[in-house]
């Protein structure tokens, strides 16, 4: 059914329109390809850095960024209409040694071996690698930073990143931010670069700070021109293979080609094509400068509809024309990936996440979407591809037919959209002192957290684990797989006599982990950034860079009060603490010398057993139950107000985040057995208000109810996945009902809400069967995958997520 | 006054019994016996051990705990047997918590109207939102008259729309004192030959069907029909077309058509009892049934169909 349309929704083209020959070809041709790890661009780098000591350091990142710009190999594939590749090959990443290179060294082979997330070595050297590596010892951002970790807390950090207690920062990647693509598209870069040159006119040079400000303009301009350059390698590429090309309509596509290249980015758009084309030079160039993921686009069909509109209207193009544009671009975004350290794979799993946003209200108030907005989500539903993510700005007046065509993208099993209710940005927004011109601006970046596009600084955040937390209560300090003292020493567990006592020396515990993370944070994520790995071209699309002549590391960019910290394992937490609370110090039915002693044992023995089920059957957070939901909620106050208490590199309170990508897998294989009876090593419940899987038996309603208890404010973000059958959409009728479960989580206060569609069996055949599931595409926590790219671990879970079942 | 009822199951989110986002309570008693019935656990007014056998791990704990001696396994290493007329007596149900595996659970719990009410006002804002409300469902809630009545009463009280979802085999009178408290009757047919309907049902349908004119003669309330659709039972075209003529006659215009289906089948083994209707007969195929629903469309009859 995932195939058919829904008879009852209006479409703007047909489904055959947006999967011509051509999309098609191209899509099968990304399939089937590998994903490379090329060291072309790392290359070029470590060539420029090796001759270029006495440079200024924005000079110099803004020159090596132009040698790979301009020397980069490139290529323009077969039946391409908008051009660009991350790497010599069709799809593909970078290494970015820069940020970081042992685990680069450490990982060679495997990042072609490995399980999830593997990467084909293409035409690589060896050798060469390893010589580039070498240079990059004791020079990468994260050789650097090791030593000022420890001068502030010994090998605290590095114990607490091998007790997965927080993330493995290797290989110190940013990104989760949204540059000015307005900008780009109605102005041009050539815009830019005179903002930049009349600064630099204008320079004072009397001092080490104005000086400083001088060469951060004149990089601005390097980088603007390295990346015009670059469109125009590629429109020579394409002149030269149109007058070689023997069919008549591809030399004329070429010379179209050719056409748009030399025109954007350098200059304001002036068609749909022209944009597509500026916005994908942008997004791809910033990626190519800095290691990151997390780079998204914005509201998308807002930006680009004066575009679409007007080449509509004036018979440019046809809707079918420009479907299949959008189409091409939507493959371009499955090109793009992120090579990282297997441990971070798994947590990403082959995302980057680009996030497109649609909808939405404008600034008058009024509902935003519009034909663009449908069309992006008819190509998306017809594409199914795991990437861009794409996310819906819910409001009460959307258009029905745009919420049931969104709503016919997340039957087709693809999660996507996810839906993000606006009311919750609105009400959140302001206390971070956005004004409401910006607010009623935001989008998710990433995957789920707000951003205001062409505003915000880019970031990593401070992952922190809270059933890491919990377990260290327990063991006063000491993590159990590592065995070495990460927390504090809050007492001896049996002690407390009450559980007030008990919360306190969590909270203890959580707050000084937290500390640590943030202060190692700070340094590594802005501090020493400046000095290191600036990047001009980033910065030159973030609004007051260039007005103040600041990078985004060194505060150039107009909002950077979005530093996050992300504790995770909220709910696995908050059942354990229910346990705690109901087992030990209400009921008394068993000590907490024995509940200790059954975590330490992963609860095996046959009293450990009857222990464990007693821990199982106490009520579970996501069925509407106060005395569970009541702890849930008071952890995020609570940890709202730790968190808030910290302070981020530019003076501003950490803003808490709650999504959880899919860290609780991997942080979950290094936590043992938590009182909510789940075993050692094994994952925590996703997201932040998602349930445990399994333990929700009391359908959407009460997970919802559950899920809204909390008053998560301010939080940038909340994760929340529900699964349901597409039998639900079959009819108008049951289609409202959807929307309606969807508004009553806003009228609630909820946040981000995604669904995986997708039944049982099939995932269980997929499982079987991968070669007969090659498209099956599934939403975990934020982000879409091929089912059968994943781990099996992953796609176990997956199976077992609880159902809600319609029939 | 304290009156309490026999249910099963309280569902929320359901979609598929009325209008809006809905919350059903399903009770337990039935006066039919359907074949094809896809709840047994709700037949009997009696609570019932449900026996997971996927589950049990044969540690035979439940056999200790049983002080009535209801458990016992034919040879060591067999699934345990429950002589269900020993558990019918039973008022501890002392094996359920013995058991770790969760293999042994327990259909039916007896609830006060009071209760019941706060369990289904936990939805008020997906009701208010969808204009959704309550289904009573079953089992027969007419089974359980006073409850059912209670119950409803204070639905309407609390401004809820309510449903009733009834086989229609119970006596005017009750039949009559529910109704004032229904916005919408969701009422089975399921076969037009009485004595064939016996055969399905254990009951003849006369009774029934006076019931449901007299709806039509006497009340207002919005009545949709809803027609199982069971393949070699009850969907012969003659029957079909029977029923169509008939509801068209006492001025019926909303039909729904529910395909069977087997999902509940494993319940009778949990139950200990056997399927009556054979695991041979299929559920019934998607041109056949279009074309029921082009009989009743050809008789005006609004017809959709319900999963
Ligand atoms: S106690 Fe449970 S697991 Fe053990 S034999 Fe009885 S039913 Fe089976
Ligand atoms: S319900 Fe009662 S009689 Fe039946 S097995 Fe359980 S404890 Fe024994």
């Amino acid at each position: 059914m995932a195939q058919e349309r829904f008879s009852y929704i209006n479409h703007v083209v047909s489904r055959e329109s947006i999967l011509t020959e051509r999309v098609r070809r191209l899509k099968e041709e990304i399939r089937r390809q590998p994903v490379y790890g090329d060291w072309e661009r790392d290359h070029l780098l470590t060539e420029y850095w090796r001759h270029s000591d006495n440079e200024q350091i924005y000079i110099r990142r803004a020159r090596a960024f132009y040698k790979i710009l301009t020397e980069k190999a490139i290529s323009i594939f077969d039946g391409e209409l908008i051009v660009g590749a991350p790497t010599r090959y069709l799809s593909g990443s970078a290494f970015y040694p820069e940020y970081g290179c042992d685990w680069i060294e450490e990982e060679w082979e495997r990042f072609f071996s490995r399980e999830a997330d593997r990467f084909c070595p293409g035409e690589n050297n060896r050798e060469a690698v390893l010589k580039d590596i070498q240079f990059w010892k004791g020079k990468s951002l994260l050789d650097v930073v090791l030593p000022l970790w420890r001068r502030e807390f010994g090998n605290l950090m590095e114990d607490m990143i091998e007790a997965r207690v927080t993330i493995d920062i290797k290989p110190a990647t940013q990104g989760r931010q949204i540059v000015n693509f307005i900008k780009v598209l109605n102005k041009g870069l050539k815009e830019i670069i005179k903002e930049a040159n009349e600064m630099k006119d204008g320079a004072a040079l009397d001092t080490a700070h104005n000086l400083r400000k001088y060469y951060f303009w004149d990089s601005c301009i390097i980088a603007c021109e390295a990346v015009i350059e670059f469109a125009k390698r590629y429109a020579n590429l394409a002149r030269e293979m149109a007058k070689r090309e023997a069919n008549e309509l591809r030399r004329r596509e070429l010379e179209k080609i050719a056409q748009v290249c030399e025109k954007v980015p350098e200059n304001p758009a002036s068609s749909f094509h022209e944009a597509l084309q500026s916005l994908w030079f942008t997004h791809l160039c910033i990626q190519i400068e800095n290691n990151s993921y997390g780079y998204s686009l914005g509201r998308m069909d807002q930006y680009l509809y004066s575009f679409y509109k007007r080449d509509i209207e004036q018979g440019v193009i046809t809707k079918e024309e420009a479907a299949e544009l959008l189409a091409c671009l939507w493959l371009k975004f499955s090109t793009i990936y992120w090579l990282t350290k297997g441990a971070s794979a798994v947590i990403c799993q082959t995302s980057n996440f680009q996030n497109v946003t649609i909808g939405g209200r404008d600034r008058d108030g009024n509902d935003a979407s519009n034909e663009l907005s449908r069309l992006i989500v008819e190509v998306d539903t017809a594409l199914k591809l795991r990437q861009p993510t794409l996310s819906l700005r819910y409001h009460e007046c959307s258009d029905s037919n745009f919420l049931f065509e969104c709503a016919e993208d997340i039957a087709t099993g693809g999660g996507k959209p996810a839906i993000f209710c606006e009311k919750y940005a609105y009400s959140v927004l302001p206390l971070y002192g956005i004004p409401l011109e910006d607010v009623i601006e935001f989008a998710p970046i990433g995957c789920v957290e707000m951003g205001i596009p062409g505003k915000t600084t880019p970031f990593g955040g401070c992952f922190v684990s809270l059933p890491h937390c919990l377990e260290l209560t327990f063991t006063n300090g000491i993590h159990r797989k590592t065995g070495k003292k990460v927390g504090l020493e809050t007492g001896d567990v049996e002690s407390f006599s009450s559980f007030d006592e008990f919360m306190n020396a969590f909270f203890k515990q959580f707050e000084f982990v937290h500390h640590v993370i943030v202060t190692c944070n700070n340094t590594s994520e802005v501090a020493i950034r400046p000095d290191l790995t600036p990047c001009p071209f980033n910065s030159a699309l973030i609004a007051d860079c260039i007005a103040k002549g600041q990078d985004i590391h060194s505060g150039g960019g107009r909002y950077k009060q979005f530093y996050s910290s992300y504790p995770f394992g909220m709910v696995t937490t908050a059942n354990s603490l229910y346990v705690i609370k109901k087992l030990v110090y209400e009921d008394g039915r068993v000590t907490m010398s024995e509940l200790k002693d059954a975590l330490s044992a992963n609860f095996e023995g046959d009293k450990y057993g009857r222990l464990r089920k007693l821990c199982m059957d106490l009520p579970k957070y996501g069925n509407d139950i106060d005395e569970v939901d009541g702890i849930h909620r008071d952890l995020f106050r609570r940890i709202n107000n730790i968190v808030t208490r910290e302070k981020n590199a530019f003076g501003y309170p950490m803003a808490p985040a709650y999504l959880g990508i899919t860290v609780h897998y991997w942080f979950g294989a290094s936590c043992g057995a938590t009182p909510d009876g789940r075993l050692a090593y094994t994952p925590f419940a996703d997201g932040s208000l998602s349930p445990y899987p399994g333990t929700d038996t009391c359908g959407p309603t009460a997970v919802i109810k559950s899920a809204t208890k909390a008053n998560t404010s301010p939080a940038l973000a909340t994760l929340f996945n529900l699964k349901f059958y597409p039998s639900v959409f079959t009819n108008r009728e049951g289609m409202k009902k959807f929307w309606y479960l969807i508004k009553t989580y806003s009228d609630l206060g909820g946040y981000h809400i995604q669904f995986n569609v997708v039944d049982r069996d099939t995932l269980l055949r997929a499982k079987e069967h991968p070669e007969d599931y090659p498209d099956l595409l599934i939403r975990v926590a934020g982000f879409s995958a091929y089912f059968v790219d994943l781990a099996p671990m992953v796609q176990d879970e997956i199976i077992a997520r609880t159902e809600h079942s319609f029939g | 006054m304290r009156i309490t009822g026999l249910i099963f199951n309280v569902q929320r989110y359901c979609i598929h019994d009325g209008p809006g986002i809905r919350t059903t309570v399903f009770m337990k008693k039935c006066p039919l016996r359907c074949l094809w019935c896809a709840n047994p656990e709700a037949i009997k007014g009696i609570p019932e051990i449900l026996y997971y056998q996927n589950r049990c791990n044969k540690c035979y704990r439940c056999l200790d705990a049983c002080i009535h001696g209801a458990i016992s396994v034919p040879s060591y290493g067999e699934f345990v047997t429950i002589d269900r007329n020993i558990c019918e007596r039973c008022e501890d149900h002392m094996c359920i918590t013995s058991c770790d595996q969760d293999a042994l659970k327990l259909a039916g719990r007896l609830i006060s109207v009071q209760e019941l009410m706060e369990e289904v006002k936990k939805d008020n804002i997906f009701y208010r939102n969808s204009d959704g409300g309550i289904t009573v469902s079953g089992g027969e809630p007419t089974s359980q008259p006073q409850f059912t009545l209670e119950f409803l009463k204070r639905c309407k009280e609390e401004g809820l729309h309510t449903t009733l979802d009834t086989c229609g085999y119970t006596s005017w009178n009750l039949m009559k004192e529910i109704l004032k408290y229904t916005d919408l009757i969701l009422y089975d047919i399921k076969h037009m030959d009485s004595t064939r309907h016996k055969e399905l049902t254990g009951v003849p349908n006369h009774l029934i069907l006076r019931n449901l004119e007299t709806i039509f003669t006497k009340t207002k309330i919005p009545t949709i029909i809803r027609i199982p659709i069971i393949s070699e039972h009850n969907d012969s075209r003659d029957n079909m077309e029977a029923t169509a003529r008939y509801l068209k006659k006492i001025g019926a215009t909303e039909v729904n058509l529910l395909p069977y289906h087997r999902l509940g089948i494993e319940k009778y083994q949990r139950l200990g009892m056997d399927y009556p209707l054979g695991t041979d007969i299929q559920p019934p195929n998607e041109t056949y049934l279009e074309e029921i629903e082009t009989i009743f469309t050809s008789y005006g009859l609004n017809c959709l169909r319900v999963y």
